[in-house]
């Protein structure tokens, strides 16, 4: 574990529970930080850009169950990933937790690789969603003939067809796609267009979208 | 005037008027009155002796004179046999020897008399003087020659003075003022006459005195005192038959009255005497003569052989009362008759007559065959046993029940009834109920085995009640075959049992959920804990205390994991109902741990309020969590609606005098107006989910711990489920 190890945030009623995630998130180095009601969690939790975290979230609790939790998290915008870990397997409420946005819905007891898979897959999506918000901070140092261009590239065309579109050199358009990449930090072609994607940016101008995603990464009871 | 005639003729009038009069009460009333034939001849005597006196006054030679005084002696001999005879007879004493002797000595001065030249008393009369003797001339004998042979009487009169003097001393011994008057009158006057005589008759043929014979006037005196006497017995037995006629009377007025037939029956004449009322009775005309035959014409025909019977065994000398019998009255009632007989013989032991008393006894019948009815028609068997254990009645359901006939059990020991096993304790009961005879009523009454014919039991109630009759204590059992309701009862017990056990199946299919995570926890826990440790133990540096942590969650999780599957198993464990001392908290407490997180889950909050100190109670510790879950989900239920917060759910226990109290409040629903107690009907249910059988099966539970539960609308909203078990007290050591 170190200064960067992702954070694993448990909210468990039971002491014994959060224990032993505990010592299995450790030994496979996150940085367990058990909760046992959804008050004390909602008090210690600060949202840190720099470092992946999720939650490992128990659903029936004394006050606060899970998915009220849940429900609460995403109206005040906090995106933390949440990993459903119930005593029971009941349908209706997995379902529930899984539209409102749950990265996975187990049941005790669980298995450790399965949990831990859950929790990879959790950080991994607080990852993209971090590298997404990144990207999104960065579009509007975008001059308007680099974000035309933008638009253009993530659609497939190639240099000569995007110079013919907007009515300039081709030699032009490299320049333009040269500084687009360099100032959003985007290594590859796929990578912009996975990004831009998931942004909405190039299918058919929703570019307003990404301002939800930037608000969406602020400080939770700010 | 001849005064001698006239005295002497008066004498014999006297003597034989007593003597025939006697004679003839001898001859009317039979041998019971033989004293008096003896009598009679004693009178007779006298007679006698009177005449030879009379003649020889008159004598007008020796030889005339001695052959009358010779011939005096037969009426003489037959006078002191009379006297001798009547002494023995009437007074019942007196020693034999000394009768015999003086009839044997009286006998023998007859014959020397007879065999004398003259007579007993002289060898020879020379001459007959003519001497005056109070102013009349009379013969007597003169120069006479004295026999010695004449001593011979003497003694004999002695014997007969001793003989009665014996005799009148045995009497007066024997007590009694009669007897004792008698004892004085006869035998003073006899034993002083008969000396007088017999001292005067010695100085005449001693030719000490000149004078006539003076016996018959002496034994007059004697015959006259046992006249008197004898008279007297005549008035006492006259008085007797007025007695006995006035009793008689009042018997047959007794009789009439008491609807009782007097009879005497002639066996000799086969002829029957029965007194007006009797013939009424019976149906007899008032003047119609009636035989045996004709008497048992009136019998009805199906006792008729049994009355021959009777009336036969009577006649052998059967003594006690005859069994009853029905006779037919000419319009055709019938009647019962009890009658008592008896059967007199003659001498030689020949019966001669019956007597004997019958009575009307139809209503006492009707009376007993309504009752022996009744016994007999009673839905259960009856047995009536008398002090010793004996059977004395049953009635026919006893056929019924137990297979014996009634021939089988009447004059048996009790214990026929009763299965070998059960036997010892039996006597207990029999010794103990005896000591204290009470009615028990029939089904309040202690349960107990009954032996059939076919030596099977069965499970019989039984009642007792203690019949006095007479000296005679009996005890009537009532006995009913409850093999039946008992296995009904068990029927009744097994599905009421598979109820309950229903009903915790549907509760706790209801907790399902909350069990599963009550259990996944644990294992949750350990299972990460495991897999934890497994990971720590491939890294290079193990970390042992963390190790240590590990397995000591682990432990602690396991058995938590064990506890709740050992508090699932006794809840869904169906067995018999054991009896236990309980405490109520602990049972609270045991139940809010398993439902914790199903009230989690509901979103219910537990206020618990239990008292101090409170006594325990005393049941079945697994039937009484039910009935709390039952209570406690029930309460969850019915919060359903409210937001979770105010979801409350109130326990509260207290004691109250002798019962401990229970109240589980919710702020629900509450119940609808006027259902408060529906719900505890089975089947009802305001659940769409609901059986309807949960409060039934508690409050079943509950009544059968002997307590109560109902309900009462909480202030406010919601309702008070109140519940109340009575205080266990420990027995007495």
């Amino acid at each position: 574990m170190t200064a960067h190890s992702p954070i694993v945030y448990l909210v468990d009623d039971e002491d014994g529970m959060i224990r032993a995630l505990q010592r299995l998130l450790r030994a496979e180095g996150y940085d367990p930080r058990g909760f046992t009601s959804a008050n004390e969690f909602l008090g210690a939790y600060r949202h840190r850009p720099e470092v992946d975290c999720c939650l490992i979230l128990d659903v029936e609790m004394p006050g606060w169950d899970g998915l009220q939790l849940q429900e609460r998290l995403t109206n005040e915008g906090v995106l933390v990933p949440i990993v459903f870990l119930s005593g029971h397997s009941d349908i209706p409420i997995s379902v529930r937790a899984m539209k409102a946005g749950a990265v996975d819905f187990l049941t005790k007891p669980v298995e450790s690789h399965q949990l831990l898979a859950s929790v990879r897959s959790a950080l991994a999506r607080c990852g993209e969603q971090r590298s997404l918000s990144e990207f999104a901070r960065r579009l509007p140092l975008l001059t308007p003939r680099e974000r035309e261009v933008l638009e253009h590239v993530v659609t497939g065309k190639l240099n000569k067809q995007i110079a013919g579109d907007l009515g300039t050199g081709e030699q032009n358009i490299k320049i333009h796609r040269g500084r687009m990449m360099q100032k959003l930090r985007v290594e590859s072609l796929a990578e912009l267009v996975r990004v831009t994607a998931k942004l909405g940016i190039g299918a058919g101008g929703a570019g307003h979208d990404s301002r939800e995603v930037i608000a969406g990464s602020g400080q939770l009871g700010a | 005037m001849n005064w001698l005639l006239l005295i002497w003729s008066a004498s014999l009038g006297a003597s034989l008027t007593l003597g025939l009069m006697h004679g003839l009460v001898w001859f009317r009333s039979g041998w019971s009155r033989v004293a008096h034939l003896a009598f009679a001849f004693a009178a007779l005597g006298v007679a006698g002796v009177a005449v030879g006196e009379l003649l020889c006054t008159d004598a007008r030679s020796p030889a005339e004179f001695g052959r009358i005084q010779k011939w005096m002696h037969v009426p003489l001999m037959v006078m002191v046999a009379g006297l001798v005879c009547f002494i023995s007879l009437y007074f019942r004493t007196g020693r034999r020897w000394l009768a015999w002797s003086t009839l044997a000595s009286r006998l023998g001065a007859l014959v020397v008399n007879f065999l004398s030249p003259v007579n007993l008393h002289y060898r020879e009369i020379g001459a007959i003087a003519r001497v005056e003797f109070f102013g009349q001339t009379v013969s007597v004998a003169d120069r006479t020659v004295f026999n010695p042979w004449c001593w011979l009487p003497v003694l004999s009169s002695l014997l007969l003075v001793v003989f009665v003097a014996d005799a009148s001393l045995q009497l007066w011994r024997q007590g009694g003022a009669d007897a004792r008057r008698r004892a004085a009158v006869i035998g003073l006057s006899t034993i002083a006459f008969v000396m007088l005589a017999t001292g005067h008759a010695l100085l005449v043929h001693t030719q000490q005195i000149q004078s006539p014979y003076l016996v018959s006037l002496f034994f007059l005196a004697i015959i006259v005192a046992l006249a008197h006497e004898l008279s007297l017995d005549v008035i006492a037995a006259a008085r007797l038959s007025k007695d006995m006629k006035e009793s008689q009377d009042q018997m047959t007025l007794a009789a009439s009255a008491a609807r009782m037939a007097l009879w005497t029956w002639d066996v000799v004449n086969n002829r029957i005497w029965m007194a007006p009322e009797g013939r009424a009775l019976f149906g007899f005309d008032a003047r119609e003569t009636i035989s045996l035959e004709r008497f048992l014409t009136a019998v009805h025909t199906d006792d008729r052989e049994a009355v021959r019977q009777g009336i036969d065994r009577t006649l052998v000398g059967g003594e006690g009362p005859a069994r009853d019998y029905r006779i037919v009255l000419p319009d055709g009632q019938v009647r019962w008759i009890s009658a008592v007989r008896k059967i007199e013989n003659d001498a030689s032991g020949r019966p001669v007559r019956m007597r004997g008393v019958s009575m009307d006894t139809t209503d006492r019948h009707d009376a007993e065959e309504r009752s022996q009815l009744m016994v007999e028609a009673a839905p259960y068997a009856m047995v009536m046993v008398d002090a010793e254990g004996h059977i004395v009645m049953t009635n026919s359901q006893v056929e019924v029940v137990f297979g014996f006939t009634r021939a089988e059990l009447l004059g048996k020991p009790l214990e026929m009834l009763i299965p070998d096993r059960f036997r010892e304790v039996h006597a207990d009961h029999v010794r103990s109920y005896a000591a204290s005879p009470i009615v028990r009523q029939l089904g309040r009454g202690r349960d107990v085995a009954g032996r059939r014919a076919d030596g099977t039991s069965f499970a019989a109630e039984i009642g007792l009640s203690p019949v006095r009759s007479g000296p005679q204590t009996y005890v009537l059992a009532s006995i009913l075959d409850v093999t039946e309701q008992r296995a009904a009862e068990r029927q009744l017990a097994e599905q009421r049992s598979q109820l309950v056990h229903l009903a915790r199946i549907s509760s706790l299919g209801q907790l399902s959920g909350a069990l599963a995570h009550e259990l996944n926890q644990p294992l949750g826990i350990i299972l990460s804990n495991a897999q934890a440790a497994q990971r720590l133990m491939d890294n290079a540096a193990i970390d042992v205390q963390e190790l240590k942590e590990i397995l000591a969650d682990i432990i602690s999780e396991d058995r938590r994991a064990g506890e709740v599957i050992k508090r699932l198993r006794s809840l869904l464990k169906r067995g018999e109902a054991r009896l236990e001392v309980v405490s109520v908290n602990g049972v609270i407490q045991d139940v809010l741990r398993l439902t914790h997180s199903d009230l989690l889950v509901r979103g219910v909050e537990i206020r618990t309020e239990l008292g101090d100190g409170l006594p325990a109670v005393q049941g079945d510790g697994v039937q009484l969590q039910q009935v709390l879950l039952n209570l406690i989900l029930n309460g969850c239920d019915a919060m359903e609606a409210l937001p979770a917060h105010e979801r409350l759910l109130r326990i509260a226990t207290w004691t109250e005098g002798m019962v401990v109290r229970l109240a589980v409040t919710d702020v629900g629903c509450g119940l609808p107006e006027g259902e408060a107690d529906r719900v505890f009907q089975p089947f009802f249910t305001t659940k769409p989910q609901g059986l309807g059988i949960g409060l039934a099966i508690t409050r079943a539970i509950v009544e059968a711990h002997r307590g109560r539960l109902w309900t009462e609308a909480n202030p406010g909203a919601g309702t008070v489920f109140h519940l109340e078990l009575p205080v266990f007290l420990s027995p007495a050591p």
